[in-house]
């Protein structure tokens, strides 16, 4: 097993490589220029090219990437240029309130999608699983930032219940960061709530029409061993995939949510970079967050090893 | 031997199911229904095997497991030891199940891929209300020993077991709450003939040692004829002959079991015998044809047989047939 994970990390370093690349490349495409930016719209020319060549922004674009790989590998994102301090400590800084809210959604999903979906898939055909289906659908359907929106038209405007944006962070505040965190983290959990209580729902019933359901039941094991024990444990498994995308699509969406909320985090650092053309820290933001990204996932199918026993990694040749 | 001794330990009473068929996507109705199984009775004595033989799609796994409750009758009665066991309540038949098991057909699928296989077996014990520990487990080896597997394999996953493996597997966990009758679902049909031969064996064995009683559902009359002390035709969801093995193989009365016993390959390639071959297929089990339902196919049909259906009638003590054409004594 620690070979299997040796093996995903140094794979995951030339992956890492290529996405940078490409973000770096992109980002030489786009118009503009963080220089006129920085300086502002009465700097001269002679200004300009003073902020440029501090930054290193007149070198070629391999001298430019090269560096920006050397760095890289020693831990040095580079620095950015409109917070003036190093991206790697902007990011780490911001991290806690995105990954406090990014497991709160994640809760939110697994609970309710995991819920919803079994209780349909065990009421099949009945109004219950059509009214749970009805709003899995709707949920998959809603855009997060719109539903996000409206949210705080009702719960912060109409009904004054929890306010419509900022954040207390959990360690001094837990209930402060409770109310502020609730409506992001609901806006972004209900997508992936029906896309998880769907895919729930037509799992466990694919489950509890194999054979060994039935063996269960020829055992005499009560209703509930049969459906907690025996089919939810192997419903797990493709959930278990679903977690994985489920989790790249939260940082994502935290870009757009945490605007919406004004949530200092790095959903909302990343999204005021790439608004202001702050390079190295959208190229340091974005590495930061692939690799986040696959350590995740690399976790999550590390994961299955513990659920289905068929899976091995380190056997089979 | 007393009253209560001669009582039959299984007992079906024109036991019925019909599976409903619906069409339409928006509204679905009720168009038909398939008559998997239609007023089939029989009895099986303590201790004894009754083999329920029968092409495939003729109701006979339907019918196993009816007996067991792990699907809902449509009508009839299945009185287990003089225990009407529609009439119990799902909890009193949950209880029940300590003592009827079944072996089902499948060894693939039929073991769930997530618990090791000491804990397939000791599961029913568990539930049961006997704690878990290292008396448990002994017995989950010893299981595991008696239907000849080792008794390091406890610690394995289904996986990692050949189908004929995996099948011993399925014994062992059938026999493992000390059932006393069990029902043989294809048990050995999965299996290679090698391997078949071992685990009707093993059956056996395992009759002897522990008193058991089996329904033994085969479409293999070779194996039917080695284990069963009588044996149930079944045709279209009907029994059309119940006799002792020995009448049967012998003398068969019925058309359909003629045909069937002709079937069963001689290992004598010079033997001259009628092979009595059946035309067309089985008709569908949907709409069902009138009177006697092997009309169609059978080679001595006469114009009652397609109008009015035969009722099972005993020949001789033991030897029921359901045909117009054999009449009693």
């Amino acid at each position: 097993m620690g070979r299997y994970i040796l093996q995903r990390l140094i794979q995951a370093v030339p992956i890492l490589a290529l996405v940078s690349l490409i973000s770096f490349s992109i980002m030489q495409l786009v118009p503009g220029d963080a220089a006129t930016l920085i300086g502002g719209p009465s700097a001269t020319p002679a200004e300009l090219q003073a902020i440029r060549e501090n930054l290193g922004l007149d070198k070629p674009f391999h001298v430019q990437l090269l560096k920006f790989y050397a760095g890289a590998l020693q831990g040095d994102l580079g620095r950015s240029l409109l917070l003036g301090k190093p991206v790697l400590e902007a990011t780490i800084e911001r991290l806690p309130v995105t990954i406090s809210i990014s497991i709160y959604a994640m809760i939110l999903t697994l609970f309710f999608g995991i819920l919803a979906g079994v209780i349909a898939a065990l009421r099949q055909n009945t109004w219950v699983d059509q009214t749970v289906m009805t709003f899995a659908l709707l949920g998959v359907s809603i855009p997060n930032f719109w539903l996000g929106l409206m949210m705080i038209v009702l719960f912060a405007v109409h009904l004054g219940w929890l306010p419509s944006g900022g954040y207390i962070p959990w360690q001094t505040d837990l209930w402060g960061w409770f109310r502020t965190t609730t409506l992001a983290a609901v806006s972004l959990a209900v997508l992936q709530m029906g896309l998880l209580a769907r895919i729930t729902r037509s799992t466990m019933l694919e489950v509890l029409r194999q054979d060994y359901i039935r063996t269960a039941k020829a055992k005499g094991l009560p209703k509930h061993l049969i459906v907690g024990k025996h089919a939810m444990a192997n419903v797990m498994i493709p959930v278990v995939t679903i977690i994985g995308i489920i989790l790249s699509v939260l940082i994502s969406g935290s870009v757009v949510i945490e605007a919406i909320f004004s949530i200092p985090g790095v959903g909302s650092l990343l999204g005021n970079a790439i608004l202001r053309r702050d390079y190295p820290m959208i190229q340091g933001g974005l590495l930061f967050v692939a690799g986040s990204l696959m350590l995740m996932n690399i976790v999550v199918d590390v994961l299955y090893v513990y659920l289905d026993p068929r899976v091995r990694y380190d056997r089979g040749k | 031997m007393t009253v209560a001794a001669a009582r039959p330990l299984l007992e079906v009473q024109g036991l019925v199911k019909h599976f409903p068929i619906y069409e339409g996507l928006m509204f679905s109705r009720r168009v038909g229904a398939v008559q998997a199984v239609d007023d089939v009775s029989f009895s099986i004595q303590a201790g004894e095997t009754l083999g329920l033989v029968g092409e495939s799609g003729c109701g006979k796994s339907t019918t196993g497991r009816l007996i067991l409750r792990l699907i809902p009758p449509t009508a009839g009665s299945i009185r287990y030891d003089g225990v009407d066991l529609q009439a119990l309540e799902p909890e009193a038949m949950r209880l029940k199940r300590r003592d009827l098991q079944i072996i089902f057909q499948d060894p693939y699928g039929s073991l769930n891929p997530r618990m090791r296989v000491e804990d397939i077996i000791t599961e029913p014990l568990v539930i049961f209300g006997e704690k878990p520990g290292p008396a448990l487990t002994k017995r989950a080896r010893d299981l595991l020993e008696t239907v000849g597997l080792a008794s390091f394999h406890a610690k394995r996953y289904p996986h990692e077991f050949s189908g004929g493996q995996r099948q011993r597997i399925g014994i062992a966990r059938a026999l493992a709450s000390h059932p006393k009758f069990i029902v043989c679902d294809e048990a050995v049909s999965a299996l290679d003939v090698s391997i078949q031969a071992q685990v009707v064996n093993l059956l056996q064995d395992l009759q002897d040692e522990f008193k058991l009683t089996y329904l033994f559902i085969a479409h293999d009359l070779g194996v039917v004829k080695h284990i069963s002390d009588r044996v149930a035709v079944m045709y279209l969801g009907k029994i059309v002959e119940v006799a002792d093995k020995r009448t049967l193989y012998r003398q068969p009365l019925h058309p359909y079991t003629q045909a069937l016993l002709s079937a069963i390959p001689v290992p004598k390639p010079r033997a001259r015998r009628a092979r009595m071959v059946l035309k067309g297929d089985v008709p569908s089990p949907i709409n069902p044809p009138t009177g006697c339902r092997f009309h169609t196919r059978c080679p001595y049909a006469k114009e009652v047989c397609r109008e009015i259906e035969p009722p099972r009638i005993a020949i001789a003590t033991g030897h029921e047939v359901a045909c117009h054409l054999v009449k009693a004594g």
